[in-house]
């Protein structure tokens, strides 16, 4: 009967004696809870609301938290192997969704500077880095898009001359010579940026929001004039200052006028090189050789060997078809490469709207049944005629 | 039966969501205590109606202190039976009631005013007597471990910390507690 003493407690019936009633219990618990609940959970609506408010302060200083993270891997410019390199792209595409669409395009470029020293660091990090891909194709997709938004948003003057100054600056600048090679690397980007930028930049007056198109001037200077071919008639460029108005006007301009003047002159020399690249990759291209080794008298020249190569045949296709006939159509036969040519200053031009000279073919070139030139003569070939109504 | 470990971090979790405002960790603590804190009262002065007033005086005085509970400083299962203790010992004061031997007298009308069975009543008025006259042979010191470990259920570690003693001499003192309850009882 008392074997539950070795367990310290005490015998059934004394233990009944202690028991409380059932009915004290439930009483006792009645006013136990009552006054808990009037002592801690006095408001529960309150209550209610305080989670509410946490919840909201919690939300509010994780955007917080991480708009912060995000502005500050945009300023520092992270390297895209850093943890926070997806806020750094994050804020990127918030910017380029705020910015005004007149500046997207410049926008734009300024990220495919930004791609371009990405890559730079990771190769050399770790050449073999699994990154590359995809921050090249980044590279290729903001150049894309900057020249897309100035189609898309028909940038006019100021913003385009803006625009097309920063891209051709970048795709001179031996620092970013991925943004050369991938223009010089796409055949149907290098077209859109030419159709959008080569008259501008070819223009080496500091006055080139239209009032020089469409005039034809004759030069007062010793040398020839300079005659191209555009869609909107011919156009000629003074080779000196002193045509545009004679020399009141040009004492009365500034220095800030000469600066313009000088910047103009230096980017139509940096596009003509440009020009003359790309024009020599196609003919390298042509006759089977690396698009890596001949720089042209281009200047920068420097291409990377793991970049594709051209394919002249697939690019006069893709870009000389769509650009002669205006609708896209790739059955281009190979003669329009001779037919097309180069303006003296590099600009390429449609050889059937030269109205001032003749068309001059490949020289020495014939073109295979393969589709490559025999003997490649790099100048004097133009493959993207301006068309349309630019 | 005693707490486990398991206990009195139930114990002491329940603690901590009732200083959150838990209105079922409350539920659940007075469940687990309700009973044992009444034979506690009981103990001390057989009338039934005097062991639940200090009940409900030791429940409501959980609440006024429980917001000074820091489960940093010490168990909870400790600090409520210190509580519980210091307000038996309270009321002992106010009503200048100084020996338990001089409760004995008004147990069986305390009974008799219930609504109970009257061969029941007599068996509950028969067995606490008992252990009251049972209670009243004890000296101070095996009063207090005969509340904590017989009545209150609590540990060897947890008796020693509410009455200073060792856990060693302790397990001296239940065990001849032990035999006096059997001695008792079995006559």
């Amino acid at each position: 009967m008392f074997n539950i003493f070795k367990k310290n407690t005490l015998p059934k019936s004394a233990k009944k004696s202690l028991e409380p009633s059932a009915e004290f219990l439930l009483r006792n618990k009645t006013v136990f809870l009552t006054a808990f609940k009037g002592k801690f959970a006095p408001f529960p609506e309150a209550r209610h609301f305080g989670f509410a408010a946490k919840a909201f302060a919690s939300v509010l200083a994780l955007f917080v938290a991480t708009g912060g993270a995000a502005v500050y891997a945009d300023t520092a410019n992270v390297s895209a192997d850093s943890p926070l390199y997806p806020l750094k792209r994050f804020h990127e595409s918030v910017q380029l969704v705020l910015a005004n669409h007149n500046d997207k395009a410049q926008l734009q470029v300024t990220l495919a500077e930004r791609r371009t020293k990405e890559i730079e660091e990771i190769q050399q990090k770790d050449p073999q880095s699994a990154l590359l891909p995809s921050l090249t194709n980044d590279l290729h997709d903001a150049i894309d898009n900057s020249i897309g938004d100035a189609e898309k948003n028909d940038l006019q003057d100021g913003k385009l001359v803006d625009f097309c100054d920063k891209l051709l600056a970048a795709a001179s600048t031996s620092s970013l010579a991925a943004i050369r090679e991938e223009i010089l690397s796409h055949p149907k980007v290098f077209a859109r940026f030419d159709n959008r930028c080569g008259e501008i930049e070819t223009n080496e007056n500091d006055d080139i929001n239209g009032e020089a198109s469409g005039t034809i001037s004759v030069a007062a200077t010793t040398t020839a004039p300079e005659v191209t071919s555009t869609n909107k008639g011919p156009k000629v460029r003074p080779a000196s200052p002193a045509i545009r108005g004679g020399e009141n006007r040009q004492e009365n301009e500034g220095d800030s006028a000469n600066i313009k003047s000088s910047v103009r002159k230096t980017n139509a020399k940096k596009y003509r090189e440009l020009n003359l690249d790309f024009q020599n990759r196609l003919l390298n291209a042509a006759a089977g050789t690396s698009s890596t080794e001949g720089d042209g008298g281009a200047g920068n020249g420097n291409s990377s060997g793991s970049r594709p190569r051209l394919d002249l045949r697939n690019s006069l296709r893709g870009t000389i078809g769509t650009k002669s006939s205006g609708e896209g159509n790739s059955g281009e036969s190979e003669d329009s490469l001779n037919a097309t040519m180069l303006s003296p200053e590099g600009r390429v031009l449609g050889a059937e709207k030269d109205v001032t000279q003749p068309p001059v073919p490949v020289v020495g070139g014939e073109v295979t049944e393969e589709g490559t030139v025999s003997a490649p003569t790099p100048l004097k070939i133009g493959i993207f005629p301006k068309t349309g109504d630019d | 039966m005693e707490f486990d470990i398991s206990d009195k971090d139930k114990l002491n979790k329940l603690a901590k969501r009732m200083k959150r405002g838990d209105m079922r960790a409350a539920e659940e603590m007075h469940r687990e205590l309700g009973g044992k804190v009444f034979g506690f009262c009981m103990n001390r002065v057989f009338i039934r109606a005097t062991a639940e007033d200090l009940t409900q005086d030791i429940f409501i005085k959980l609440l006024d202190k429980l917001g000074s509970f820091d489960p940093k400083k010490g168990n909870f299962i400790v600090w409520f039976w210190r509580l519980a203790r210091n307000t038996v010992i309270d009321h002992y004061r106010e009503k200048k009631q100084t020996s338990f031997a001089d409760m004995g007298e008004g147990t069986v009308e305390s009974i008799e005013s219930g609504e109970q069975h009257p061969h029941h009543l007599l068996d509950q008025k028969f067995e606490r007597e008992r252990l009251q006259a049972f209670v009243n042979t004890l000296g101070d010191e095996e009063k207090n471990v005969f509340e904590f470990r017989f009545v209150a259920e609590l540990s060897y570690a947890e008796v020693a910390e509410l009455t200073g003693k060792s856990e060693g001499s302790l397990r001296v003192t239940v065990n001849r507690l032990r035999k006096k309850i059997q001695k008792q009882f079995n006559n």
